[in-house]
């Protein structure tokens, strides 16, 4: 369970580049979430809503955004998704790691986010 | 209701700064770092061990040794004649590159050459933080069963080499080795998979090629 440091870097973005009127009428917090992270957003949806309590991001939530994995063949010019191994007994695909054109190795250009895209705000006549 | 958008959302800009930090700092003291990350009890602090046994007469080896903690693998390390440090991470299932920065002030770096950095036993949240290490690997063994790569599926895609220790056992507990291996090659065909019993120094050497670092 790292679902706290990791919710503690979340608060500590928003309150360093937003500011703090801006951040007591945020509703929702964006972030995109790469399947390459090994996150649970469940736990990490209750991390934020414990670690903001009592503060100015009290009655604001996370929605998240998924961000499929994209490589590019370091042998072939290959750039995009890769494919999916279904595995038994588990509920989702798990990625494979090579070119799905040649095989070849491949280095990872999308997968690893762990990021704030943006922020819902209300606007003052909403308060 | 409006959107707004951030400068840099990253959220883990300011860890990612830190492992950078490290990396530069490792590489202005000539110090290879390699993270070991696995399943506890997997045998990572033993794999170590028989490494530095091999090479320690061409190179200056250190370990920090990550525990949540304790300071057992710390003490084995300096029994075994390795510059160690003991990092405890108390609560945390992980080493951030923070903690690694603590450690690294805290070694000989000038007098190192390779710094094996013992992760926490975790297959699952270790995957998650850069530490600013030059090289990442996993350690499973054959007591875990054989769906341990089938369950924590991320962790391995992300790895370039993964040591199925403790091969010894397989027959005595009815464990076909193969089974991981096969799963492991099915997420990175391109990664390469050790079978190690240190025991028997089985796998050793190979597990010192698959790392490139030693010349031997
Ligand atoms: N039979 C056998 N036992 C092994 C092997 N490698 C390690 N062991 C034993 O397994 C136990 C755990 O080994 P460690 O090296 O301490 O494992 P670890 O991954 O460092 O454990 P944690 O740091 O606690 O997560 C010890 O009793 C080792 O002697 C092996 O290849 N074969
Ligand atoms: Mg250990
Ligand atoms: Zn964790
Ligand atoms: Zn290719």
């Amino acid at each position: 369970m790292h679902e706290y440091s990791i919710a503690r870097e979340l608060v500590e973005t928003l309150i360093d580049q937003v500011d703090e009127a801006d951040l007591r009428r945020a509703e929702v917090v964006h972030v995109e979430l790469g399947e390459l992270r090994v996150l649970s957003k469940e736990a990490l949806s209750s991390a934020y809503d414990i670690t903001t309590q009592e503060t100015v991001l009290e009655y604001s939530r996370i929605e998240f955004e998924d961000v499929e994995l994209e490589v590019s063949c370091k042998e072939c010019d290959f750039v995009g998704q890769v494919n999916h191994e279904e595995a038994e007994g588990l509920h989702f695909a798990i990625p494979v790691l090579s070119c799905p054109r040649c095989g070849g190795p491949v280095e990872v250009k999308k997968g690893n986010e762990l990021a704030i895209r943006t922020l819902t705000i209300a606007d003052d006549d909403e308060d | 209701m409006h959107d707004i958008n951030l400068q840099d959302g990253d959220v883990m800009a300011r860890l990612n700064d830190l492992a950078k930090k490290n990396r530069e700092k490792l590489k202005a003291h000539d110090v290879i770092a390699i993270n070991v990350m696995g399943a506890i009890g997997s045998g990572k602090t033993e794999l170590i061990k028989a490494v530095t046994e091999k090479v320690k007469g061409s190179y200056n080896i250190g370990a920090v040794a990550g525990d949540v903690a304790g300071t057992d693998d710390y003490e084995k390390f300096r029994e075994a004649g390795i510059t160690a440090y003991n990092l405890n991470t108390h609560s945390d299932c992980h080493l951030d590159p923070h903690l690694v920065d603590h450690s690294l002030e805290n070694m000989p770096l000038d007098s190192l050459d390779v710094l094996f950095v013992e992760n926490v036993g975790n297959l699952v949240c270790p995957a998650d933080f850069d530490l600013g290490t030059e090289l990442d690997i996993v350690v499973i063994s054959v007591t875990e069963g054989e769906d341990m790569v089938r369950k924590h599926p991320k962790i391995f895609a992300k790895s370039e080499i993964v040591v199925i220790n403790k091969v010894d056992l397989a027959d005595a507990i009815g464990v076909d080795p193969e089974v991981p291996k096969e799963d492991y090659y099915n997420v990175n065909p391109n990664g390469q998979a050790i079978f190690t019993a240190v025991p028997e120094g089985r796998g050793i050497d190979e597990l010192i090629d698959a790392l490139d670092v030693f010349e031997t």
